[in-house]
């Protein structure tokens, strides 16, 4: 989960998401409708360094897919945003919650007040 | 009588049900059904002797109904649910079959262990734990996703701005949890004083409109978040620490600074989200 002040600050964040997304993508079916070489820089978990020269039809292995996934889950997420906020705000407690590290719902919450019993 | 009727009937029902349940084979049932026939035929064979109203010819069909629904249940369920009936009710029908071969398939099993050799075993033991190693460390904190740059400046700022947002998030995370299990425990004292805990209208109001379809947009009572959110706390912090790691390597190695010159970059985030993989695009 990641923690929001409000609904803009969330909007805001998955638009950008989004944009990045989109154009990363654009230029990743550019890049292999060419087949290009491309050099990869790897930094692996013990922090050592691999560098390799390949195609790039040779790396796609499933990012793509990837990235349609997010690009459509980010969309689903605004647009039900949209309908029910309509450009409005909403501050309190704003979660956007993952699922397998894909944005899949946003969790709203606000510190409650006390009351008398009812 | 002693026993009301419908009782009878009922008891009668239940237990074809659970005859039905098992799926005992035929030769149990048609001597039971047989049996059950000539008890409900006894008046017309003997029309003075009456035992019970329900003992009639009427009522023959009942078992058969109670057998069939049991039997289908049965079958749907281990079918559908992969339940099986007749081991939930600790019978093994038909083991006595099956036993025998079971038992000769477990002993070259048995001889397979032997075979480990004991210097196969530090090897197999390093295996195990370096898959459990990897195992643990796929999660999927904030998934994998790829970014497109101009240039290693753009990317580095992006990242850079990236990691201080996250970082950011982390710790109005941090700074979240403690207030919210004070919540909690606030919202039990008020309990203890006769009190409840009120929400806001706006959210009440929000909150009816929502219960009209699966949403992707909920709302939910702070306390019922606050576990999840601790622990997702950790995870993020622990997320943020290896994002740094690779920002200083990033920002800091020159071996890459180098190599990336000015060339356009696409940037991976791999692991979870960090961003360990730099495709940089030759024109």
């Amino acid at each position: 989960m990641l923690r929001f002040k409000d609904i803009n600050s969330l909007v805001k964040y998955l638009s950008e998401e989004l944009n990045k997304l989109l154009i990363a993508k654009k230029v990743i079916e550019e890049e292999l409708s060419k087949d290009s070489l491309v050099d990869i820089i790897e930094i692996d978990k013990d922090g050592s360094l691999t560098i390799k020269r390949e195609r790039i039809t040779e790396i796609r292995g499933g990012l793509a897919e990837k990235i349609d996934i997010r690009i459509k889950a980010i969309n689903t997420l605004l647009e039900e945003i949209k309908s029910i906020f309509n450009d409005g705000n909403y501050t309190g407690i704003v979660l956007l919650e993952l699922e397998n590290g894909i944005p899949s719902r946003v969790l709203l919450s606000q510190p409650l007040t006390l009351g008398e019993g009812s | 009588m002693i026993i009301p009727i419908p009782i009878l009937i009922i008891a009668i029902m239940i237990g074809m049900i659970v005859l039905g349940l098992i799926r005992p084979p035929l030769t149990v049932i048609i001597p039971l059904l047989g049996i059950y026939a000539i008890l409900m035929l006894i008046p017309y064979i003997l029309p003075n002797f009456s035992i019970n109203q329900y003992l009639g010819i009427k009522y023959i069909i009942l078992p058969v109904i109670g057998l069939a629904v049991g039997y289908g249940i049965s079958i749907l369920a281990s079918k559908y649910m992969n339940v099986d009936v007749r081991s939930l009710l600790g019978l093994k029908q038909g083991q006595r079959g099956i036993k025998r071969p079971s038992n000769i398939s477990s002993k070259p099993k048995v001889e397979k262990r032997t075979e480990i050799k004991p210097e196969d075993l530090d090897r197999l033991i390093n295996e195990t734990i370096n898959e459990l190693k990897s195992g643990a460390s796929t999660n999927e904190t904030l998934g994998s996703w790829i970014e497109y740059y101009d240039g290693w400046t753009d990317a580095i700022i992006s990242i850079s701005r990236r990691f201080m947002d996250i970082k950011g998030i982390a710790e109005s995370m941090n700074k979240e949890v403690p207030f919210l299990l004070r919540a909690r425990q606030y919202e039990s004292k008020a309990a203890m004083l006769g009190l409840t805990l009120k929400e806001e209208s706006v959210f009440k109001k929000q909150k009816k409109t929502k219960v009209v379809e699966e949403r992707l947009v909920v709302y939910v009572r702070p306390e019922e978040i606050a576990n999840e959110l601790m622990n997702d706390t950790q995870l993020i912090s622990n997320y943020v620490n290896e994002f740094n790691n690779i920002v200083e390597r990033l920002v800091h190695d020159n071996d890459i600074s180098q190599y990336m010159g000015n060339s356009q970059v696409l940037v991976v985030y791999v692991d979870g989200g960090v961003p360990r993989k730099l495709i940089m695009i030759n024109r």
